[in-house]
C-alpha cells in the first residue's frame, strides 16, 4: 500500500518539534542553526501560542554560568530552595546542566532577538515571590512573535494549525509522526530522525480554577486551555515512560482571577501579599495555603480568604501595572471594567483545587532530555522538573544544541504504512460518526471524574470508582465521538488524549499508598519511608499500564560544564 | 465589616491603562503597538534601579509578617546575602 | 458574549483569525471578515483584542464568571 494514498501530505525532516511554545521555538531555532532540517508543528499559531502567548513578565533565572558538579551536589539543598530548575523530582544531571547554563540561556535568547535587557542596557534581577529567589524582570509581551520571526528567518519549517496525532515507531525508536491540519483536515505524515515533545503540561482533566457554570468551558487561567496533553499522550501510546503522574499543582479558585495577571498577585516584585479571612483578620500564611491548611480554615468558618496588595507603596503599584502590561494586558481592562482596583480590592479565594500537572510530572527524561524511547526527547512542561520559562527555553536551547550528534548517527528507517493507516483510522473516525457525542460532553465527564473521584483528598474507594467510571467512558463514548468539521476533530483528538492521561493519573494516584508533599491520601496519611528518594514511573507495556517506584540515577560528577 | 462592598468594587482607572488607550486611540494603532511605546515611558517614572528603596520596602513588609507569625525575618527568609 | 467584533471598524486583516490560540474564529470569505464561530471556547486571553490594528474587538467577561 502506497503511503501517498494514505496521507494528504508527506514530509521528511531531521528534527520534528511537536509544540511551538517557550520550549519548542528555542529548540527549533538552535537545531536549525546547527544545520539540521527542522520541522515544527503547532496546534495554534507560534506567534501567540502556549503559556507565553499573551506575554510574560519574568524569566526566573539566576546568573550562574559555572559550578563544579561536586560543589553543586554539596549545595543541592540550598540551590533547590533558590530555583525550581533544581529539584528532587528530576534527573540530577539535567538539573545540573540547566543550573549551570542559566547565563548561557540569557545570552542565547538575546542573540536570537529576545529582549533580556531593559532600555538602559542592563538586566534587571529582582527578588521574586517575596522569598528572595532570583528572577529577571523582562518585558516579554511580544516574546512569541519574536521567536516566531527567529524561526522564520532561519527557515525552520513551521506548520501552524497542525496537531500531532500519534508517533510512528520501529524497533523501540521513533521514526516520525502523524498529524492533522485543524482547519483543512489534511492528514499529514512526517518522517523524522528525532522528535522533541514540547507540548506543555495538562490541565483539562480537571475543571478550570475559574468557575464555569454556563457554557464557557475553556476558562483556564494559569496555562492555556489549548494544553490537552497531546504530546504526552502520543508519546505514552508510543511506549514512553511517564513519571509522577499523580502530582498536580494546587491552584486557587479565585472568582476574581481573570482580572489579574497570571502569577502577578503573588509575585508583585518582592513584597509579600496580605491574606485575610472574611472578617478582615490578617492570616499568618505566606504565599498560598496548602490544601490541609485551607481545609482547617474552612472547617472553622474562616473562609473565603482574600488576597490583597493594598499595602504596596505607589511605586510598587505602578510596577504591578507594568507586570500586567507585560504578561496579560487584558487584565488591566478587565480589572478596570470589573472595578477591582488592586490598591483597595481584596481578591477572593474560594478554595484550593488541583490543576495542571507540575514539577514532578511529565515524560521521564534523563540528563540530556532523552526519554526512554530512542530518538524521542521532551522539554519544558512536557518533561518532569521545573515549570518555568527558564526550564522551557534553557532546556530547548540545550536540546537543540545536543541533538545534532544524535541525528548524525541516526539510521534511515522506513515508515510502517500499516501503522500510519491504523493511526489515521482512529484519528479520523469522529468525522464519520452521525448522532454521536460532542467532544466537550465527554470532556466534562472526564473532568467531573477527576474533580469528584480524585481531587485533592484521595482515597482508595474514590480512586477505584473513578477508574471504573473512566473505563466505561472510554469504552462507550470514545467510539461515539462526533466531529462535524476539522475544528471539532481537533477537540475529539484532545479529548482522547485527556482521557488517556487521566487514566495514567488515576493509576498513579492509586499506586502511591502514602502521603507525600501535596499528594494527600486520606487512607495513607503519612510518608512511606521505603519510598524516600523514589519516583513513580508509568508506561504502557503489552497492552497494560505498568507502574514502578525507583530512584533516579545520581549525578555523574565527572561531567564537564 | 458591616459594609459588604468594602474592598469589593469601585470606579477607578489604571493610570497605565488610560495612557495605553489614549495612545492607541490617538495614533489609531493596536493596543499591542501602543503598549510597547507607553510602557517604555512609564518605566522611567518608577524607581526600578533604586535598590536601597526596593530593599527597604521589601524588608518592611517582611518584618511585619515575621511579627505576625512570631518569628524573626531571617528564620523565614534566611540571612541577607 | 466574550468576543464581539465591530464590523464597522474591521479591515479584514485576519490577525484575530490567524493568531487565536483556541481557533474560535472562522473566516467569512464573502464579507472578508472574521466570525466568532466557537464563542463557548474563548478563554478570554485578549490576544485578538490587543492585536487588532483597529481596536475593533471588544472582550467582556460573561455573567457566569462574576
Amino acid at each position: 500500500m502506497n503511503l501517498n494514498k494514505a496521507a494528504d501530505k508527506i514530509l521528511e525532516t531531521d528534527v520534528l518539534v511537536v509544540g511551538g511554545g517557550m520550549a519548542g521555538c528555542p529548540a527549533a531555532v538552535k537545531a536549525r542553526e546547527d544545520g539540521l532540517k527542522v520541522t515544527l508543528i503547532e496546534k495554534a499559531n507560534t506567534a501567540r501560542s502556549g503559556s507565553a502567548g499573551v506575554g510574560m513578565d519574568h524569566y526566573p533565572v539566576g546568573l550562574m554560568d559555572y559550578m563544579s558538579p561536586r560543589e553543586f551536589l554539596a549545595n543541592w539543598d540550598n540551590i533547590k530552595r533558590e530555583t525550581d530548575l533544581v529539584t528532587d523530582w528530576a534527573d540530577p544531571t539535567r538539573c545540573y546542566r540547566l543550573y549551570t547554563h542559566q547565563l548561557w540561556s540569557i545570552n542565547e535568547l538575546e542573540r536570537i532577538g529576545v529582549p533580556m535587557r531593559w532600555n538602559d542596557g542592563e538586566l534587571r534581577p529582582t527578588p521574586g515571590h517575596g522569598t528572595g529567589t532570583p528572577l529577571l524582570r523582562v518585558h516579554w509581551l511580544n516574546v512569541k512573535p519574536t521567536l516566531a520571526t527567529a524561526m522564520r528567518n532561519r527557515k525552520v519549517e513551521v506548520l501552524e494549525r497542525t496537531m500531532v496525532i500519534d508517533l510512528l515507531t520501529k524497533n523501540g525508536a521513533v521514526v516520525g509522526a502523524t498529524a492533522i491540519n485543524t482547519r483543512t483536515g489534511e492528514f499529514i505524515v512526517i518522517k523524522a530522525k528525532a522528535i522533541i515533545i514540547a507540548t506543555g503540561s495538562l490541565g483539562r482533566c480537571y475543571s478550570p480554577s475559574t468557575p464555569t457554570p454556563w457554557k464557557y468551558k475553556f476558562l483556564y487561567h494559569y496555562c492555556p486551555a489549548s494544553m490537552s496533553g497531546d504530546g504526552w499522550a502520543a508519546a505514552f501510546r508510543a511506549g514512553v515512560e511517564m513519571v509522577n503522574m499523580d502530582y498536580t499543582d494546587i491552584g486557587i479558585l479565585i472568582s476574581d482571577e481573570l482580572s489579574i495577571s497570571f502569577g502577578n498577585l503573588v509575585m508583585n516584585e518582592g513584597i509579600l501579599p496580605k491574606i485575610f479571612s472574611w472578617d478582615g483578620q490578617e492570616l499568618p500564611i505566606k504565599g498560598m495555603p496548602r490544601p490541609l491548611e485551607y481545609a482547617e480554615l474552612e472547617k472553622a468558618g474562616r473562609d473565603p480568604i482574600y488576597y490583597s496588595i493594598e499595602h504596596l507603596p505607589d511605586d510598587f503599584q505602578k510596577r504591578v501595572e507594568v507586570c500586567m502590561a507585560d504578561e496579560r494586558p487584558v487584565s488591566l481592562k478587565m480589572a478596570q471594567d470589573r472595578g477591582f482596583n488592586p490598591r483597595s480590592h481584596r481578591y477572593v479565594n474560594m478554595t484550593n483545587r488541583p490543576f495542571l500537572f507540575r514539577t514532578p510530572a511529565g515524560i521521564n527524561t534523563d540528563g540530556y532530555f532523552k526519554s526512554t524511547v530512542t530518538g524521542l526527547y521532551a522539554i519544558g512542561d512536557a518533561t518532569n522538573g521545573g515549570h518555568s520559562c527558564v526550564n522551557a527555553a534553557c532546556g530547548g536551547l540545550l536540546v537543540g544544541n545536543d541533538i545534532v550528534d544524535f541525528v548524525k548517527k541516526a539510521e534511515d528507517t522506513e515508515i510502517d504504512k500499516a501503522q500510519v493507516e491504523a493511526q489515521k483510522e482512529i484519528a479520523l473516525a469522529p468525522l464519520y460518526v452521525k448522532d454521536g457525542t460532542e467532544p466537550m460532553e465527554l470532556e466534562c465527564a472526564i473532568r467531573y471524574i477527576c474533580d469528584r473521584y480524585v481531587g485533592l483528598f484521595r482515597s482508595e474507594g474514590k480512586l477505584r470508582e473513578g477508574m471504573r467510571r473512566l473505563g466505561t467512558l472510554k469504552r462507550v463514548f470514545i467510539p461515539k465521538l462526533m466531529a462535524k468539521n476539522p475544528h471539532y476533530l481537533m477537540r475529539c483528538l484532545e479529548v482522547r488524549n485527556i482521557l488517556d492521561m487521566a487514566e495514567v493519573h488515576i493509576e498513579a494516584c492509586m499506586e502511591r499508598k502514602e502521603t507525600r508533599g501535596d499528594c494527600l491520601r486520606l487512607d495513607y496519611p503519612v510518608k512511606a519511608p521505603s519510598l524516600d528518594g523514589k519516583l513513580q514511573f508509568q508506561k504502557f507495556e503489552n497492552g497494560k499500564l505498568v507502574s514502578c517506584m525507583r530512584k533516579l540515577t545520581p549525578l555523574n560528577i565527572e561531567i564537564g560544564g | 465589616m458591616s459594609d459588604y462592598n468594602e474592598h469589593y468594587e469601585e470606579d477607578f482607572k489604571f493610570p497605565l491603562w488610560e495612557l495605553i488607550k489614549k495612545r492607541a486611540d490617538t495614533k489609531d494603532i493596536s493596543y499591542v503597538a501602543a503598549i510597547e511605546k507607553v510602557v517604555s515611558e512609564y518605566i522611567k517614572t518608577i524607581r526600578y534601579r533604586d535598590e536601597k528603596f526596593e530593599k527597604e520596602c521589601i524588608q518592611k513588609r517582611r518584618k511585619e509578617f515575621a511579627k505576625l507569625v512570631n518569628k524573626k525575618p531571617e528564620d523565614i527568609w534566611g540571612s541577607e546575602k | 458574549m466574550p468576543v464581539k467584533i465591530d464590523y464597522k471598524g474591521c479591515i479584514g486583516c485576519k490577525k484575530c483569525y490567524d493568531l487565536c490560540p483556541l481557533d474560535v474564529f472562522s473566516w467569512d470569505e464573502v464579507i472578508g471578515m472574521p466570525v466568532v464561530a466557537y464563542d463557548e471556547e474563548c478563554w478570554h486571553c485578549g490576544i485578538c483584542w490587543m492585536e487588532c490594528p483597529k481596536r475593533a474587538i471588544d472582550i467582556t467577561y460573561p455573567a457566569s464568571n462574576w
